[in-house]
């Protein structure tokens, strides 16, 4: 079996067919890339803890931009560290739906516990 | 030889050596069923956060804290620089991760075990700094009992935590079975869907930090 047999039914991603080693090379370098992506995006978040550097006001956007750099982290994760862009789309399908169900019914949770509007009927 | 390379050119893992026998997704089981777990998990963790964010509002029956907004919070409970740091360790344990299954698929066996126990090492790191941040807290009178916010705040960092002490077991497992031959780069699926769970044991930690330690 040649390596490039080897690499292709390793994987299982059909662009790998043919390319071998060269593939996980550039891959590799993907993934070095997503890395420091992910650090910055891992260090803007942390700025947001030094109020006191931003203008007067700002910080009122803090909740809005920290929730845009998670998702962008989640995202890149889940799509490049998880292989779920180059797998089948079922398990992109079988992930979401994990993701969606347990947003929804936690949304609704929280929702009936009167969470956004102050203290609301929370239990003792 | 035939079947791996029409499996191959379909995409799918059928004809693994150890992965048995084909599925009309062209999906392994095994992998099918990874998936399906961290989509249960999903909810596990949606509970633990929900829950912690319902009692986040009961801060102020921490003694020494009947004052303090949740807005003051960071700045009188978190170490927020610190928690970075463990953050940053984390995601940088998830390139090693997936490094460790690209040597593999190439069967560079000592690059794969190097990666695979640095995974171990910086894994080993965001636990050392979580035990660290568990100890500081009840330093300062901030146990599991103290108040509801507390039991929450344990109850969920506590669950990720031991999401990640079973991921280094694994992955020191793998480590092991490399080293008696039995991790090669034709089931390099195994070592795959254990990444899997690690990664998102990472993504579920992104959501923790942001959520938990710096919204206010």
């Amino acid at each position: 079996m040649s390596a490039e047999t080897v690499a292709t039914a390793t994987t299982g991603h059909p662009e790998h067919a043919g390319h071998g080693g060269a593939v996980h090379e550039s891959h590799d370098r993907t993934y070095v890339k997503i890395a420091c992506i992910l650090a910055v995006l891992t260090f803007m978040e942390m700025l947001t803890y030094f109020e006191s550097i931003f203008p007067d006001g700002v910080e009122r956007y803090f909740a809005v931009v920290l929730l845009v750099l998670m998702g962008t982290k989640f995202y890149l994760i889940s799509a490049y560290f998880m292989h779920l862009r180059w797998d089948k789309p079922v398990l992109k399908r079988v992930f979401m739906t994990g993701i969606v169900i347990a947003v929804g019914v936690y949304l609704i949770m929280l929702t009936a516990f009167n969470f956004w509007n102050g203290p609301g009927v929370m239990p003792h | 030889m035939a079947e791996t390379l029409t499996a191959s050119a379909e995409g799918g893992h059928a004809a693994h050596d150890d992965h048995g026998h084909e599925t009309n997704t062209g999906i392994t089981n095994e992998k099918l069923g990874m998936w399906l777990f961290l989509g249960s998990e999903c909810l596990l963790f949606g509970g633990l956060i929900s829950t912690f964010l319902l009692y986040k509002k009961k801060l102020d029956t921490f003694p020494g804290f009947e004052n303090t907004t949740i807005v003051r919070l960071g700045r009188n409970v978190y170490d927020i620089p610190f928690t970075s740091v463990s953050s940053f360790v984390l995601l940088m344990s998830s390139l090693t991760m997936v490094l460790a299954v690209s040597a593999l698929t190439r069967d560079d066996q000592r690059r794969m075990r190097t990666w695979l126990l640095a995974t171990v090492f910086l894994g080993a790191t965001f636990l050392a700094g979580q035990v660290y941040e568990f100890t500081a807290f009840v330093k300062e009178g901030l146990g599991f009992t103290t108040n509801i916010f507390s039991s929450a705040f344990y109850t969920l960092t506590g669950f990720h935590g031991a999401h990640v002490l079973i991921g280094i077991i694994i992955l020191m497992t793998m480590f092991a079975r490399s080293l008696q031959g039995k991790l090669r780069a034709r089931n390099a699926e195994t070592l795959e869907i254990a990444g899997l769970y690690w990664h998102f044991v990472d993504v579920v930690w992104v959501v923790i930090f942001v959520v938990v330690y710096l919204i206010k």
